[in-house]
């Protein structure tokens, strides 16, 4: 349920996840042109969430990501 | 069976197609360093990076998301990530207060109010400022704090909830939606000094929105309708916060003996 002023759009547009290792932790990227950028960390210590180089957003470093497929 | 796959280059920050370096945070500065500054330029350091701040400055922006990620392009306000982030605040004890800054368009309802819970559930002293605006579900999310700011020029939109998707044409349906309303006024209610019945007139109030039903309040106007506790900008909520800090470490304290 949606309690907004602003209407939902852009949701038909194809959006790529991939989970990847970075820097130690797991994380969920999103795959976009300016590189991979931090949708989610995936941790159960609330001190990770604190970390400014794990803010959602984030455009991740290239060396620090290792990229996991199953 | 995992593979390790070389990752793709992708052009950094700079523009730079090689692999940065890791960008590590800079150790705090020593004793020689702060000579060092003080003969060189005259001055101490300021505060870098670090020394981390007694105040955790937590920002509620764009669309507040529920169960389904928006694309990339949209601003949001991460639940999932927020909600650890506060039991880490709660958990750690350098931080000593917290600032939440707001300028949100609202979002999904359970979310905001998930986050609104927990603000107001802070075991330390919490002080909100709303700038832009903090719409539909930025409401509850901006009384939740131990006091409340509105800079002059920003707003608040109240109005009823809506909801996407198929709809069944049954009463029920009504007092679903009531039962929903009901617990965003109730949670205003609590938490700041206006009525339930002034939040529902003004959330049922016609004539104002355009092609809407509702009420937009603006700066002082929040104030005066006991949403929010203050007109005020960023100084007036860092000393209030201060203010409220020191009023806790006294009572610790007073507390000890």
């Amino acid at each position: 349920m949606m309690y907004s002023i602003a209407p939902v759009y852009g949701m038909e547009l194809p959006v790529e996840y991939v989970q990847v290792e970075y820097a130690g932790f797991e994380v969920l990227a999103c795959k976009t042109d300016a590189g991979y950028i931090l949708e989610r960390v995936y941790s159960t210590n609330p001190q990770d969430f604190l970390r400014p180089d794990l803010q959602p957003g984030k455009l991740l470093e290239n060396a620090l990501i290792k990229q996991l497929t199953q | 069976m995992k593979e390790e796959i070389i990752p793709h280059v992708f052009l950094n920050e700079t523009g730079d197609k090689t692999p940065s370096e890791p960008n590590l945070s800079p150790p705090p500065p020593s004793e020689a360093d702060v000579a060092n500054n003080i003969k060189e330029f005259g001055q101490l350091s300021t505060p870098g990076k670090g020394e981390q701040s007694a105040i955790h400055c937590l920002t509620i922006i764009g669309q507040v998301e529920g169960h389904m990620s928006l694309p990339p392009q949209n601003k949001t306000t991460k639940y999932e990530h927020l909600i650890p982030q506060i039991v880490g605040i709660c958990e750690d004890p350098k931080i000593q207060g917290v600032l939440i800054i707001l300028n949100t368009v609202g979002g999904d309802v359970e979310a905001g109010l998930a986050l609104a819970e927990l603000i107001a559930s802070i075991n330390k002293p919490t002080v909100s400022l709303v700038l832009g605006g903090a719409h539909s579900i930025g409401i509850p999310i901006s009384v939740a704090s131990d006091y409340s700011f509105i800079t002059p020029t920003a707003s608040m939109t109240i109005h009823p909830v809506r909801m996407n998707g198929t709809v069944i044409g049954v009463s029920q349906t009504f007092e679903f939606f009531d039962q929903m309303q009901e617990r965003i006024v109730h949670f205003v209610e609590r938490n700041s000094n206006i009525s339930g019945d002034r939040f529902r007139e003004l959330m049922l109030a016609v004539g104002k929105l355009a092609m809407d039903v509702g009420t937009v309040l603006v700066g002082k106007e929040a104030v005066e309708e006991k949403l929010i506790d203050e007109v005020g900008g960023l100084t007036e909520a860092m000393n209030k916060l201060h203010e409220l800090m020191n009023e806790k470490k006294n009572q610790e304290v007073g507390s000890d003996k």
